[in-house]
């Protein structure tokens, strides 16, 4: 007997530390923001469709969800009316309302087929209805929790749906640089002769482009929509104009009833034309270069919509606890004077309605954040190597792994 | 007694599980400051450190400042906090620090294995290489997001930590340019490469190019893998990668822009010069396969030892099996010599005329030739056994087990093993471009049709052009087709024309029209991967149209006062 409990005792601290680095491994859910991103492109200007295909090279960034639409770039051949205002833009508001943008964002989030009005709810299902398996067997019990777990994540799903504006215009600085271009002929036809190949045109190319290029800058005007989608909203959709299988009358409805669909202006900011620095960098390609000046403009916006529209806000979850560290850095505006709440999340078991509660707060140790704005690693800048910040608790009890943080609006 | 023996025993066992599983916790102060507490609570660690991280190796990691150190479970600090980056390799039970700038490696115990004084170390690859460098300036590289060094010297790690090659050459560059491949003048050449910060050297280093120059291997000397010079610098305009101990080489002349051809031994030094003032390809010798080498001179192709002397001569064509390991000279009449890459001649008076050695680089394949025998076709073994019997009016290479056939004036496809994969049916047919391919192409009358090996026949539209399958797609174009003119179509080329050449269908392995409307075939590989996501399944309308628009949107663009039309919408 004594035997078999040992046994059993040894056994047991076999199976708990297995048990514990099984925990550990645990993925981490969110909701993210949605956003469908576009750009006004100056033809008026030089480098106009580098500057476009700068800005369609751009990745969404990783804290939002990609809901573009197949529309990424529209043209004007003048300078935008209005656009250094802080206000509402007109113009762009007539495009996105005339173009119904409201109405395919909504479709985009159900699927729609366009010629058979067929709808579906798998991508609300992958960008955040966890009880994925729950929703399933109340669809096929026709149950109400589907539909109250359907509207939960709506309203924090696609209530979080945003368009973004991008007026992009180029800011000239040339600069010389003759003696790299010369230099760059010389080197080009040593290795010409030496293996039969002629580079010599090669090499003018490249001494023209640095002479032209040198010192680029952007400046950025975007302006930051918000789809409304509340309860009459989500209502006149399920009802009126959603179906799971193909339903003449509901797509024509639909089609009829696009501007029921309505984005809200909700704010702009325009980026502060730093040049970008270019410290190390090649000057032989200019590509590059233009990328670099238009990714750090529009990241920078981003973060500052974030800091002046609370629903636009970024939101991620804690990594550890000890230390605090999070996945969130220069990119998203984290500096030395930003403060951030910790949220715990509470699940209604009834409706799998989520709220979020206050749990603490914290603040980035000013050696130890990340410094994870584009090519920032290339640059060599402190920091970017560190791959998340780390942080120390202002106030607030215990945290755990998971609990998602959010920054507080200064301002 | 032996029941106590046991018990204690398991115990053991049992708290060494424990401890092995249950490294010390990592306890924060109140002052924020971290340490590390055995099982019961008890200091091990003093609170005293910036951070401390979660046991790995049998040490934690701490850190002061931005400095990380090593401590063990006893609380000893066995790897001061002095490095700037500390990160444990679990794969080869190495760690790599970096101090400043400078990048180094301790052993699985903490100890210094390789000094931190190399500005690069790379990530190993697989043959257990990796680049070090010294010295040089931290460079970023736009184009391509990453940084590299200027102004370096670098050398070879071996897996182990020893270095292979120091790391004293400004100029260090790979036999990684292969040449004429699958043609007889097949090679390595060296070839001036810029590595970033996280590539991998690409060879087994087991001879590298070096210089004091470092920015073109035009004229570079050879080390072998231990560092020691086989070729010196500026012997050679360009050396091939070294095989059975000898170099193929080419020199060249600015003036009359013409080149001398010849082979260095290296095991003397002794330079050889075969070829004079000619113009090349680099196809006109082959290097050397154990004891014999090819070289083309006034038309004629001729075997030469390790002497060059001629061993053999008056060939007219050379044939090079790419891993087969023969070779074939046929002479003008079209009698076939073959030999092995020993020199010695294989199917000594089988009177053969024509040959066609495998294609690809399977091992399989490579037992099987094709010959031509008294104007019939068979297929051989390396024995010069009879595969397939003598009685074709054509055949090409063995592809993957397969090979195309021609009798009765019509093709069709057999396997090594006899069987009739594809009947000679047919006006034409298309080798397999994969293992265990589900389809290929026959041609009957002017159109070629997808036949499923599977269901022994030709399936779906006859199409007047057709890309190859890959993952069960292919682009195919019928006879009579028309691109819809609008937009979207004209956005897919650079002057706004719509040319139907550009376009085509997606079938599949099956003939199913996976896409019954134009798609550019210059974005197959993108539409292609749109259509796997989903699974291979014929498109409705609705996916259609949005496939369209998706690989279209780098190319489409609209007036801001326009109200832009439901086509170029997705939803």
């Amino acid at each position: 007997m004594k035997y078999n409990i040992i046994c059993s005792v040894v056994a047991g601290c076999f199976i708990a530390s297995t048990a514990f680095a099984q925990e550990e491994g645990k993925e981490i859910d969110y909701r993210r923001s949605s956003i469908y991103s576009v750009m006004v492109s100056h033809t008026d200007q030089n480098y106009a469709d580098e500057i476009k295909q700068a800005f369609l090279d751009m990745e969404v960034p990783d804290k939002y969800n990609d809901h573009n639409l197949s529309v990424k770039v529209i043209d004007m051949d003048k300078k935008l009316k209005g656009a250094r205002s802080d206000q509402e833009n007109q113009i762009i508001t007539n495009f996105l309302n005339q173009n119904n943008i409201g109405s395919r964002l909504v479709g985009k989030w159900f699927n729609r087929d366009a010629y058979t009005g067929q709808c579906d709810v798998e991508l609300v299902k992958e960008r955040g209805l966890y009880n994925a398996s729950e929703f399933d067997k109340a669809i096929a019990a026709r149950s109400q929790r589907a539909r109250a777990l359907l509207e939960d994540a709506g309203e924090e799903l696609i209530g979080n749906t945003f368009v973004l504006v991008n007026d992009i215009r180029y800011i000239d600085k040339a600069q010389k640089a003759k003696g790299f271009a010369t230099a760059l002929r010389i080197i080009g036809q040593v290795a010409g002769a030496a293996t039969g190949v002629n580079t010599s045109n090669l090499t003018d190319n490249l001494g023209d482009m640095i002479e032209s290029i040198k010192g680029f800058k952007v400046k950025i005007n975007t302006f930051l929509y918000q789809l409304e989608w509340d309860e009459a909203t989500s209502a006149n959709f399920y009802q009126n104009h959603y179906s799971d299988t193909p339903d003449e009358s509901k797509r024509k409805a639909f089609e009829l009833g696009r501007s029921n669909y309505k984005l809200k202006f909700a704010g702009k900011v325009e980026s502060k034309g730093n040049t970008a620095s270019f410290m190390g960098i090649n000057e032989d390609q200019p590509q590059v270069m233009v990328l670099k000046a238009c990714t750090r403009a529009i990241d920078e916006n981003i973060a500052d919509l974030g800091h002046e529209v609370e629903a636009f806000r970024v939101r991620v979850p804690l990594l550890s606890t000890e230390p605090i560290t999070a996945p969130i850095g220069m990119k998203e505006g984290v500096s030395k004077n930003s403060r951030f709440e910790v949220l715990e999340v509470n699940e209604d078991p009834e409706t799998g309605k989520r709220t979020y509660k206050r749990a603490g707060v914290i603040q980035p140790i000013s050696s130890l954040i990340w410094d994870n704005r584009f090519m920032a690693e290339e640059e060599g800048a402190p920091g970017a190597t560190l791959g998340k910040t780390t942080f120390k608790k202002v106030s607030g009890g215990d945290f755990y792994p998971g609990m998602l943080i959010r920054e507080i609006a200064s301002k | 007694m032996k029941l106590r023996k046991t018990l204690t025993l398991l115990c053991l066992l049992g708290m060494a599980g424990s401890l092995f599983a249950q490294e010390l916790s990592i306890k924060v102060n109140e002052n924020g400051k971290a340490g590390y507490v055995d099982a019961t609570g008890g200091e091990v660690v003093p609170c005293k450190y910036d951070a401390a991280y979660a046991f790995e190796n049998g040490f934690g990691k701490v850190m002061k400042g931005e400095k990380f150190g090593l401590v063990d479970k006893s609380g000893t600090l066995v790897v001061p906090v002095s490095y700037d980056e500390l990160t444990y390799d679990a794969a080869r039970n190495i760690y790599r620090v970096k101090k400043g700038k400078k990048y180094g490696y301790l052993d699985g115990k903490g100890n210094v294995l390789l000094k931190p004084q190399y500005s690069l170390i790379s990530p190993f690859n697989r043959y257990g290489k990796a680049l070090i460098a010294m010295g040089g300036k931290v460079t970023a590289d736009n184009k391509v997001k990453k940084n590299y060094l200027v102004g370096a010297k670098y050398g070879v790690l071996n897996a182990d930590g020893t270095v292979a090659i120091p790391a004293k050459y400004k100029g260090l560059y790979e036999f990684r340019k292969i040449v004429n491949e699958g043609k007889v003048g097949h090679g390595a050449m060296l070839e001036k490469v810029t590595y970033y910060f996280g590539d991998t050297l690409l060879t087994d280093c087991k001879y590298m190019g070096f210089d004091t120059r470092g920015w073109v291997a035009l004229g570079a000397g050879v080390l072998d893998e231990n560092g020691t010079i086989v070729i010196k610098p500026a012997t050679v305009s360009y050396a091939f990668r070294p095989n059975a101990g000898m170099a193929r080489f080419y020199d060249y002349f600015t003036r009359s822009k013409s080149f001398n051809v010849g082979y260095i031994k290296l095991a003397t030094q002794q330079k050889q010069t075969f070829l004079n003032g000619v113009q090349t390809d680099f196809n006109d010798a082959t290097d050397f396969m154990d004891d014999i080498a090819a070289i083309a001179k006034n038309g004629v192709w001729n075997i030469v030892d390790r002497n060059l002397s001629i061993v053999n001569s008056n060939y007219k064509y050379l044939t090079k099996g790419t891993k087969c390991g023969l070779w074939c000279l046929q002479t003008a009449d079209g009698k076939c010599d073959f030999f092995d890459t020993a020199g010695k001649p294989v199917f000594e008076g089988q009177g053969y005329a024509g040959v066609f050695f495998p294609r690809s680089e399977q091992e399989a394949d490579q037992r099987y030739i094709a010959v031509k025998k008294d104007n019939v076709w068979g297929l051989i073994d390396r024995d010069n056994n009879t595969v397939l019997p003598f009685e074709y009016e054509q055949m090409t290479s063995v592809q993957f087990g397969w090979i195309p056939v021609k009798k009765g004036g019509k093709w069709g496809m057999q396997s090594v093993d006899g069987t009739s994969i594809v009947p000679t049916a047919y006006d034409d047919i298309t080798s397999a471009v994969v293992p265990d391919t589900k389809a290929v192409y026959v041609k009957q009358g002017s159109l070629w049709y997808v036949y499923n090996i599977a269901q022994h026949k030709a399936l779906g539209s006859g199409y007047k052009a057709a890309g190859r399958f890959i993952d069960g797609l292919a682009w195919a174009r019928p006879e009579k087709f028309t691109v819809p003119d609008n937009m979207v179509y004209r956005s897919f080329s650079s002057d706004n024309s719509i040319s139907a050449e550009n376009f085509g269908y997606i079938i599949d392995n099956e003939g199913r029209e996976i896409v019954s409307q134009p798609l550019p075939i210059a974005q197959i590989e993108e539409i292609r991967n749109e259509i796997l996501k989903k699974g291979i399944h014929p498109l409705t309308q609705n996916e259609t149209k949005n496939l369209l628009l998706k690989i279209s949107v780098r190319s489409r663009h609209y007036d801001l006062n326009s109200q832009i039309s439901e086509e170029n919408w997705d939803y």
